[in-house]
């Protein structure tokens, strides 16, 4: 259905994206951090106290790099063939 | 002028959000050998080669490529601690470097991020790094301990027989007895850790891969395993928390952590204390040079 159609007939609109349940904590990830693991802040404790950067600098913490991966996903549609809810940062399932 | 050799460091997602002594250990291991890594500002998730590939090629591809233009712009070779990530790059740069037209399909979406990839830099495990472009000569007039009586279960990961050409286990192995440690047989040594099917079916890949590899390690009582891979990691730790009573755990750790403990860095330079289950009866069989 087009973004449109979605509009007009809230009710048709698909209900579930074909992505299956096992797949999902990973597309999310991709999407939400760049990253399929989030890193938590025991880590970037953890991090730190064996002499490491907090964050290293990548998308964990590179706003930049993490909106050319959404960038990527939404040119290529991925966003859509996943159902990605951009406003609840979660896929559908 | 610094002659030092660089490579863009690639750190994957498990390695700096759980497993930071692989990364840890990679940076000391380079500052003792006297190589570079240089930090790959504005890297991202590989992206991942089982699920991410399989759910949308495109995005998967155009992805990777842009990671792989972050070490081609900065004129470095990437080098992966983690296997996965190696095998996403080893098949994306393959794929972009005989296909142009897909690489200009590709550099057409990059372009609108600002980005190229013309295919000029691809990847590089780390075991080649140490292997080839170390050498274990070097690594061995390094060494300021060596393990003595310590048996070690190899865990190749899937990933590391895709190249045979390239025979990345024959040089794991090597790296490994360079350290002084013995390398113990087991039957299911090829079998796969379980990661890629526990998404198909948890159950079989723990009953059915884990278990069963983890059972044939446990007939030869080695006193740790070793790998490379973050994911076969989780799954072999995961596997001896489920199948195994405490005092039958055996330590899993990088091949890293092992080269870092016998180039003389310290558990807490290294940050060892964090693994799950003590490696501490690794670390009693190091004796100095």
């Amino acid at each position: 259905m087009s973004e449109e159609e979605t509009k007009r007939f809230p009710l048709r609109r698909p209900l579930k994206s074909p992505l299956p349940l096992s797949f999902k904590g990973v597309i999310t990830n991709l999407f939400k951090f760049g990253h399929i693991q989030e890193l938590l802040d025991f880590w970037t404790e953890e991090r730190s106290r064996i002499g490491l950067e907090a964050a290293p600098p990548t998308a964990y913490r590179d706003e930049k790099a993490l909106n050319e991966v959404r960038a990527i996903t939404k040119q290529t549609k991925l966003d859509k063939k996943v159902g990605f809810d951009w406003e609840r940062k979660e896929t559908k399932v | 002028m610094n002659d030092k050799k660089r490579y863009g460091l690639f750190l994957g997602c498990l390695i700096p959000s759980s497993q930071i002594f692989v990364e840890k250990a990679a940076r000391l291991i380079a500052n003792k050998l006297d190589f570079q890594f240089i930090d790959l500002n504005g890297a991202t998730c590989c992206p991942d080669p089982e699920i991410s590939r399989v759910v949308g090629y495109d995005a998967w591809i155009r992805i990777a490529a842009r990671n792989l233009s972050l070490a081609e712009m900065a004129g470095y070779e990437l080098c992966m601690i983690c296997n996965g990530c190696y095998s996403t790059f080893s098949e994306a740069y393959e794929a972009l470097e005989k296909d142009v037209k897909l690489r200009n399909e590709v550099n057409q979406d990059l372009a609108l991020l600002g980005r190229r990839y013309d295919a000029k830099v691809g990847a590089k495990n780390f075991i080649e790094v140490l292997y080839s472009d170390i050498g274990l000569s070097k690594i061995e007039g390094a060494l300021e301990k060596r393990f003595r009586g310590l048996k070690v279960a190899m865990q190749y990961g899937c990933r590391l027989y895709k190249e045979t050409e390239k025979e990345y286990p024959k040089k794991f192995d090597e790296i490994i007895k360079t350290l002084g440690a013995d390398i113990v047989r087991y039957e299911a040594e090829r079998l796969c850790c379980g990661v890629p099917s526990t998404y198909a079916d948890p159950n079989f890949s723990t009953q059915q891969r884990a278990r069963v590899k983890l059972e044939e390690i446990s007939k030869k009582k080695p006193d740790c395993i070793v790998l490379v891979c973050p994911a076969c990691y989780d799954m072999m730790e995961k596997a001896e928390f489920m199948f195994l009573e405490p005092e039958q755990f055996i330590p899993v750790l990088n091949l890293t952590e092992l080269v870092a403990l016998c180039l003389g860095f310290s558990s807490e330079d290294i940050g060892l204390d964090i693994h799950r289950i003590s490696v501490y009866p690794v670390i009693e069989k190091l004796e100095a040079v």
